[in-house]
């Protein structure tokens, strides 16, 4: 109220507005957004952490692949055996014959985009996405449908072995709700994962993004699917699809 | 620059083999119902008409088939009415939830009046199921067609091919179960059935053709990808030589003369060709094409389990399809509604 105290004629106004905004959004925007969703469209968002837009940002150059956000996100969220929401890839590169191979780690998690593909193909609506940018799955309204598992051009998802449910990583949005950090944020001990606000520029992945604008990807931009966990030091090589020799996989027995 | 996978998790198969049966077993269903829509036109004694009784077991045996096998492909199949407690028209899926039980109740409704002979009302149903089976097969084509992140579903092409194999397999479903229908195989119309065998093998020709010069031209990335498989990967390769030489030793079968077929071996064989070469199409379909990584190196390997969510799962679908036809062959020897001779009534 001190702000409208200070101006009063413009608070109330914009009260006033602002009221109306509300309840036109309230009411009108979900039906009108409902109505015009044709086939594969997106759907309207659902209620998140108000005015915020989450990302991460991993820079490449700090991570050491220790796997410790594996483990802390396999603590956290507690998958079964073998299935992860996060993990972090690791690949041998030799530019050219002669030259000493290098390790590049990959850290792979949802990419929790702008268009979600998972989240238009789900028949019983238990994806969704929030206005904060998180895409969520209600495991107790999802049937096991594995569409959203097809969907998804990152392997993001997976069905979880225990739920018989999609399962994916939530950026651990019930720490965030807290005010904490999401467990693989929090256990990086390079510091190669940063969490933030993209809506607000003042944020630490804004500033760092703002600083490294150029040296920023995403994987698989093709895909039109506006990823919001970005990149520093990843290689051209690894945008779109490794072209590669496969390597040994873990193997989940269940 | 040469890469090398280090430690890569492996990537489940999400869509089992009951989706594979699934697509079968509705691809037959659908393309069936088109087909004995229309021979319900045909005037008593003739083709048509003696053609309908195989159609009309092969789509009553086939639609209550399709949705076992489509529930089990859910994880959780008992949570199955969720599809229709939240409503989803921006999805595939919950579209076909809602045709798959209208298609299928008319297509029993449709057998039930066959039985009855009840022949103007025959028709209407037939012309409504027509218009429901022809949703059917763009749902299911469509629902697949549309997944983005795999570039060898994402083409028009996929329901085209969903349609005229399944229409193929269906033919060879009819071959198959004539035999044991009163009358057996010498009461089958074979001229009609090879016509129409060679007519659903031009249309799969067809669309392979389109295929090939719609990629080789740029305008379908799926094709590209696919004839990567093939470069890479010796089990592509080989599912590819298998493709053809299915559809050479096909086109082999069909063409000789139509009196061949009344023979019970040779057209268990071509009934078996024709239903298998669908059958494999699917399983590449769905299951080796979920074994190409979205974005990692190889192949990922894909072990059958042997219980439900494998092989006992496949066996139980055929099963339960000899169970019903069984169950059937019984009901309409007991209680023929219509013999040899005057077919169609």
């Amino acid at each position: 109220m001190s702000k409208s105290d200070e101006t009063p004629s413009t608070g109330r106004r914009g009260l006033l507005k602002d009221l109306l905004g509300l309840s036109a959004a309230a009411t009108l925007l979900p039906l009108a957004g409902a109505a015009q969703a044709g086939i594969g469209d997106q759907p309207p968002r659902r209620p998140g952490i108000e005015g915020k837009r989450y990302g991460m940002l991993v820079d490449l150059r700090k991570c050491i692949g220790c796997q410790a956000c594996t483990v802390s996100c396999s603590v956290e969220n507690l998958p079964p055996i073998g299935q992860f929401r996060t993990t972090v890839l690791q690949y041998e590169v030799t530019e050219t014959p002669d030259a000493p191979s290098a390790l590049i780690n990959l850290p792979r998690l949802c990419n929790h985009c702008d268009e979600p593909p998972c989240v238009p193909v789900c028949p019983v609506q238990a994806t969704f996405q929030r206005t904060d940018g998180i895409v969520l799955v209600d495991n107790e309204r999802c049937v096991g449908c594995g569409y959203c598992v097809q969907a998804c051009p990152y392997d993001a998802r997976f069905i979880n072995h225990e739920t018989q449910t999609a399962d994916k990583c939530t950026f651990c949005e019930h720490r965030l709700e807290a005010g904490l950090l999401p467990a693989c944020v929090e256990s990086c001990v390079g510091g190669a994962r940063v969490i933030g606000d993209l809506n607000d520029p003042q944020s630490e992945i804004s500033r760092r993004m703002d600083a490294h604008k150029d040296e920023i990807r995403v994987l698989k931009p093709g895909m039109n699917t506006d990823p919001h966990v970005y990149y520093i030091g990843l290689p051209e090589a690894f945008v779109n699809e490794v072209d590669g020799q496969a390597g040994i996989r873990l193997i989940a027995k269940h | 620059m040469q890469i090398v996978e280090l430690l890569t998790p492996d990537y489940e198969a999400a869509w089992l083999p009951w989706a594979v049966q699934y697509f079968f077993f509705i691809g037959i269903a659908a393309t069936t119902a088109l087909t004995a829509a229309a021979l319900a036109f045909g005037k008593p004694g003739s083709l048509s008409a003696r053609l309908l009784p195989a159609a009309v077991v092969v789509l009553l045996v086939t639609a209550i088939a399709a949705p076992v096998s489509l529930l089990a492909d859910l994880h959780q199949p008992g949570r199955f009415w969720h599809f229709y407690a939240h409503f989803t028209p921006w999805s595939w899926m919950s579209i076909g939830a809602y045709l798959l039980p209208l298609f299928v109740m008319l297509a029993l409704g449709f057998c039930l009046l066959w039985w009855l002979r009840r022949e103007r009302l025959l028709r209407l149903t037939g012309l409504a199921m027509a218009l429901l089976a022809v949703s059917i097969l763009v749902y299911t084509g469509a629902e697949v067609m549309v997944v983005r992140a795999r570039p060898l579903w994402n083409t028009l092409l996929l329901p085209w091919n969903f349609a005229v194999t399944g229409w193929l397999a269906a033919l060879g479903a009819m071959l198959l179960v004539g035999r044991w229908l009163p009358g057996g195989l010498g009461a089958m119309p074979m001229e009609l059935l090879r016509r129409l065998g060679i007519s659903a093998l031009v249309l799969v020709v067809l669309g392979v053709l389109v295929w090939v010069a719609t990629g080789s031209l740029g305008l379908d990335p799926s094709f590209p990808a696919a004839l990567r498989l093939f470069e890479d990967f010796p089990v592509w390769r080989l599912s590819l030589l298998g493709a053809v030489l299915s559809g050479v030793l096909m086109l082999v079968m069909l063409a000789r003369p139509a009196a061949r077929l009344g023979g019970a071996g040779y057209s268990l064989l071509v009934a078996l060709v024709m239903l298998g070469s669908a059958w494999v199409f699917r399983w590449v379909v769905f299951m080796s094409v979920q074994g190409v990584p979205k974005y990692g190196a190889g192949l990922y390997l894909y072990s059958m389990p042997l219980g439900g969510d494998g092989l006992l799962g496949i066996l139980g679908m055929f099963g339960l399809c000899l169970a019903l036809l069984v169950a059937v062959v019984f009901v309409l020897e007991r209680f023929p509604s219509f013999n040899p001779a005057r077919a169609g009534h």
